[in-house]
């Protein structure tokens, strides 16, 4: 049995995809039920149209291209979502999705046959919802990155970052041949200060401490917090006059800060230093060792104060 | 086994650098950002050559996006890359996704790889039926991962009369600073490996 004209055309008008034919002069042809509910656009009101006229926001120079393949040599193109966004603006329904106003396109463009030479097919798929799940997904997978990542209270990196990001530093110390400092950095009688003022003025001074230090260091050092008032700051590309500079810049400056949270009662921290260079190569592991022997050097000689690992007898 | 003379070896690159230089407009336009793609070497390979681990490792996956090509000439085009330069490639377009998990950030490549591809495929055979004046139909590109045996296997195993012959079209991209290197495979059959050569005699003279 031989399907006669109206059934194709009755396929083609209910089809759940935008469908368009366009002639070589890339004048609409034909023009779906689909495409008529979601531009709200008859037939009447496009036929005969070029898409940039009724669209002049549309992405023309890439549909340009893809109908010159085919006017040209029949060669069918596709026009991701990925790349192009989308191809014909369409408006979405107000608040339908969040921090999208435009139905995201997935567009294939066939040539069809024609005694007169070729024609374009265009089928556009709405693929934004689609595009909205992966979104979510991916705030979500953003999210739980920085949480498992970022320390809750001051937002600054964990301890389970600093083991993951500890070797990669290294490794890119040894390629570029330059030296890492690392500063262990812990404050002074600080559970007194939670006994004496309890628990939320002792996070105020944690807070104060770390804006000090996020103050005094350059991008790309990193800052992390080791466990309750300990702290790590890992110093790349520096030397030991900088570093030192750095340290005494902490020690005056936290002190004068912390003023502000405990009045008449200023803290202090202590500051044990290592240092990981070409030469002896320590592991991440041993580099936190160091550093942590340096600072109960710092602690013993009367606190307030850094030493560094070469001091440790 | 077709030899090749200079004078073909040269058309045919001649065609390839035309073919890849408009693929490299419209990727600049597209990819919004210089994409530099170099002059085409063009090679006449046996088939023998190409299981030979001579092009690439056996053992390593290749991701490639295919066309099927009918009339004038009857085949494949098949563009492949590096499966870690196709990820290169859409970092450079669309940036590094960190956010997304592993089935997330293979779902935009291949996405991306298909509309890349087909942009690239299709500007070679445009050239191609350009200057040749030839008509050739294109089917809708597909993408696909496999190592260089099984991906010679599959595709082989769909062109009807077997040949011996493979027109290799090697470029190089350059796409922010990344350097990644694809391979078009003109995957013919006999008669339309003859029936090129044919239209290159005639635009040699």
């Amino acid at each position: 049995m031989k399907i006669d004209k109206q059934v194709y055309q009755e396929v083609f008008g209910s089809m759940p995809l935008g469908l368009i034919i366009l002639n070589e002069q890339q004048e609409i042809i034909s023009w779906n039920t689909w495409m008529q509910a979601k531009t709200h656009l008859s037939e009447e009101d496009v036929m005969g149209k070029v898409l940039q006229d009724l669209f002049p926001d549309m992405q023309y120079n890439r549909l340009d291209w893809a109908c010159e393949q085919i006017f040209n040599f029949g060669a069918p193109q596709v026009i991701s979502q990925i790349l192009n966004k989308y191809i014909i603006p369409i408006p979405l329904d107000k608040d339908q999705y969040e921090n999208m106003d435009l139905m995201q396109q997935h567009v294939e463009i066939l040539p069809l046959e024609n005694e007169s030479g070729w024609l374009a097919l265009l089928v556009i798929q709405d693929v934004t919802s689609a595009v909205h799940q992966k979104n979510i997904l991916m705030e979500m997978g953003h999210k739980l990155e920085q949480e498992s990542f970022h320390d809750a209270l001051t937002g600054i990196y964990n301890r389970r970052f600093l083991w993951e990001h500890l070797e990669q530093q290294i490794a890119k110390a040894k390629r570029e041949s330059h030296a890492i400092a690392c500063l262990m950095l812990d404050l002074d009688h600080f559970k007194q200060i939670n006994d004496d003022y309890g628990h939320d003025k002792g996070d105020q001074v944690l807070l104060a401490f770390v804006a000090t230090i996020n103050r005094a260091i350059r991008t790309g050092d990193v800052f992390v917090r080791y466990g309750g008032e300990e702290f790590i700051l890992l110093v790349s590309n520096s030397d030991q006059a900088s570093i030192q500079y750095l340290a005494e810049r902490i020690l005056k400056s936290f002190e004068q800060d912390s003023v502000k949270v405990l009045e008449q009662h200023p803290v202090t921290c202590s500051i044990g230093i290592s240092f990981w260079d070409v030469e002896h190569s320590q592991g991440g592991k041993l580099l936190i060792e160091q550093a942590d022997k340096a600072l109960y050097l710092a602690k013993e000689s009367g606190r307030n104060c850094y030493k560094y690992y070469s001091q440790v007898k | 086994m077709i030899e090749i003379t200079s004078a073909q070896r040269d058309a045919l690159k001649e065609i390839g650098n035309v073919g890849m230089s408009k693929a490299a407009k419209q990727l600049s336009t597209l990819l919004n950002g210089h994409i530099e793609i170099s002059i085409p070497e063009i090679n006449l390979l046996g088939i023998d050559k190409i299981h030979a681990d001579s092009l690439f490792p056996n053992d390593e996956i290749l991701a490639y996006v295919c066309q099927d090509l009918s009339k004038d000439l009857v085949g494949k085009a098949i563009l492949v890359f590096h499966r870690e330069h196709t990820t290169l490639l859409t970092q450079s377009v669309i940036g590094a996704a960190p956010k997304m998990t592993e089935k997330e950030v293979r779902a935009c490549e291949r996405e991306a790889m298909i509309e890349i591809g087909n942009i690239i495929i299709s500007s070679c055979m445009s050239a191609i039926v350009n200057m040749l004046s030839c008509e050739v139909k294109l089917s809708v590109p597909k993408y696909d991962e496999a190592k260089i045996g099984s991906l010679m296997e599959t595709q082989m195993k769909d062109i009807d009369e077997k040949t011996s012959e493979i027109i290799l079209i090697e470029t190089a991209l350059d796409a922010a600073g990344n350097d990644i290197s694809g391979k078009l495979l003109l995957m013919l059959t006999k008669d339309s490996i003859d029936c090129l050569f044919m239209h290159l005699k005639k635009l040699l003279g």
